[in-house]
């Protein structure tokens, strides 16, 4: 007799590596370039976004929060990974694993000048205002001055009634509304684009652009100097 | 950065959906867990199809669910043959609201009973519909946008009022449950 699950928490989940990795897997997207690239010796895949984001580091400390970041990581190795997720130290030694924000401080001996979270699971399922405690806890390790890359996916936001709120208003407000602790909003890309029947009458039932790296991309910086850096996308 | 310093060769990826696992992603949750386990949502679906004695059954699905359904001789390859259509398929909700409404009045066109899971998470997806008078409540609120759109068919709400924390298995089936019939 199988037991009736409503939910994750009802029944106990296995605790070997092979599901925690799988477990991990599916949800680290990113990791696929990992996989790609480690048995090529001359030749790197970088996803788009990522490489956009490495185009517009400022000199000095560079981190990638929750994004499998070693697979960048590998061609740059000046870059410094955090992940959350103890499993990734079985696979990667070269990381810091924090699997608490709040003391990433604690855990992380230097301040960094670029601070990249690419649609971090671990970031989504909860309200946006504790995406936002999120993102002041990062503020915890960035020096004065930091650029702030931050993206995610709306889907996966909880407390948003789709049917009444306007959502690129919404993400967009709550991106200005990051200023309260000291992150200034540079540049934004808000996608919900609008789908239009093709010739047939037929719509494309796509998620929204970018399921890998999120829809909702933004830039700030961390107070102080390096405001309003020309951006190159 | 100097993104001139590594000896690689960089190739640039245009970003791309690399999710792969859409089509076993039931039994692929299952399998995380200590013995045998079965979705909630799946055997309610399976049970009501058992109970009220539908014996003509269009599946249309996007993982693997509904084995049970699958193994009896229930399953019908056409809506028309169909006495209910059942519908998990995420895509469906992918739609823009107009569209699921559209949709969902070409199926009842064609069959009896449908029985359609919507995900919330993907409703108005591309953000290009809303009505003020709705409630709050997110949850009563997509009941009451099918209730307004479709006033001419019976409308009948199956799902749980929760809120989501991603821990539901809802790409699995989704969450929101609706028995539509003629009226």
């Amino acid at each position: 007799m199988s037991k009736i699950l409503e939910s994750f928490d009802q029944a106990l989940i296995k605790d070997d590596l092979k599901t925690q990795y799988i477990r991990y897997r599916i949800g680290r997207l990113k990791h696929q370039y990992w996989l790609w690239n480690r048995k090529n010796k001359n030749t790197a895949y970088v996803d788009e976004y990522d490489y956009t984001i490495l185009k517009n580091c400022q000199p000095g400390k560079t981190i990638f929060f929750g994004s499998a970041g070693y697979y960048l990581k590998d061609i740059w190795p000046e870059i410094e990974v955090i992940e959350m997720h103890p499993i990734v130290k079985t696979f990667y030694k070269d990381v810091y694993i924090c699997t608490d924000r709040r003391k990433l401080s604690e855990n992380i001996p230097f301040k960094c000048d670029n601070f990249a979270v690419v649609n971090n699971r671990a970031d989504l399922w909860t309200e946006l205002e504790n995406i936002t405690k999120y993102c002041q806890q990062y503020t915890s390790i960035m020096n004065e001055g930091c650029r702030f890359f931050y993206s995610f996916r709306e889907t996966q936001v909880v407390g948003i009634n789709r049917l009444i709120v306007d959502m690129e208003q919404h993400f967009l407000d709550w991106a200005n509304s990051l200023e309260k602790i000291n992150l200034k909003l540079i540049w934004h890309s808000i996608r919900f684009d609008k789908k239009v029947p093709n010739n047939l009458g037929e719509y494309d039932y796509n998620e929204n652009p970018d399921t890998t790296n999120g829809n909702l991309k933004f830039m700030f910086v961390y107070k102080g100097e390096g405001e309003d850096w020309e951006v190159n996308i | 950065m100097n993104l001139d310093s590594t000896t690689k060769k960089i190739v640039i990826n245009k970003s791309k959906n690399l999710y792969k696992w859409a089509k076993i992603f039931n039994r692929l949750q299952m399998r995380f867990f200590v013995g045998e386990t079965k979705l909630r949502r799946e055997k309610q679906i399976e049970d009501f199809v058992f109970l009220n004695r539908y014996t003509n059954v269009k599946l249309i699905t996007d993982t693997d669910v509904f084995d049970k359904i699958k193994n009896t001789n229930t399953i019908v390859e056409t809506m028309s043959a169909a006495g209910i259509v059942i519908i998990t398929d995420q895509k469906f909700s992918r739609y823009p609201c107009p569209e699921i409404i559209k949709k969902i009045n070409n199926t009842l066109e064609e069959t009896k009973s449908l029985y359609l899971c919507l995900n919330k998470h993907y409703i108005n997806i591309d953000n290009s519909y809303h009505d003020l008078s709705l409630d709050d409540n997110f949850n009563l609120a997509i009941t009451q946008w099918l209730i307004k759109s479709l006033p001419h068919l019976n409308i009948v709400d199956l799902s749980l009022d929760l809120v989501d924390y991603g821990n539901y298995f809802t790409w699995a089936i989704p969450d929101r449950h609706y028995l539509i019939t003629k009226k």
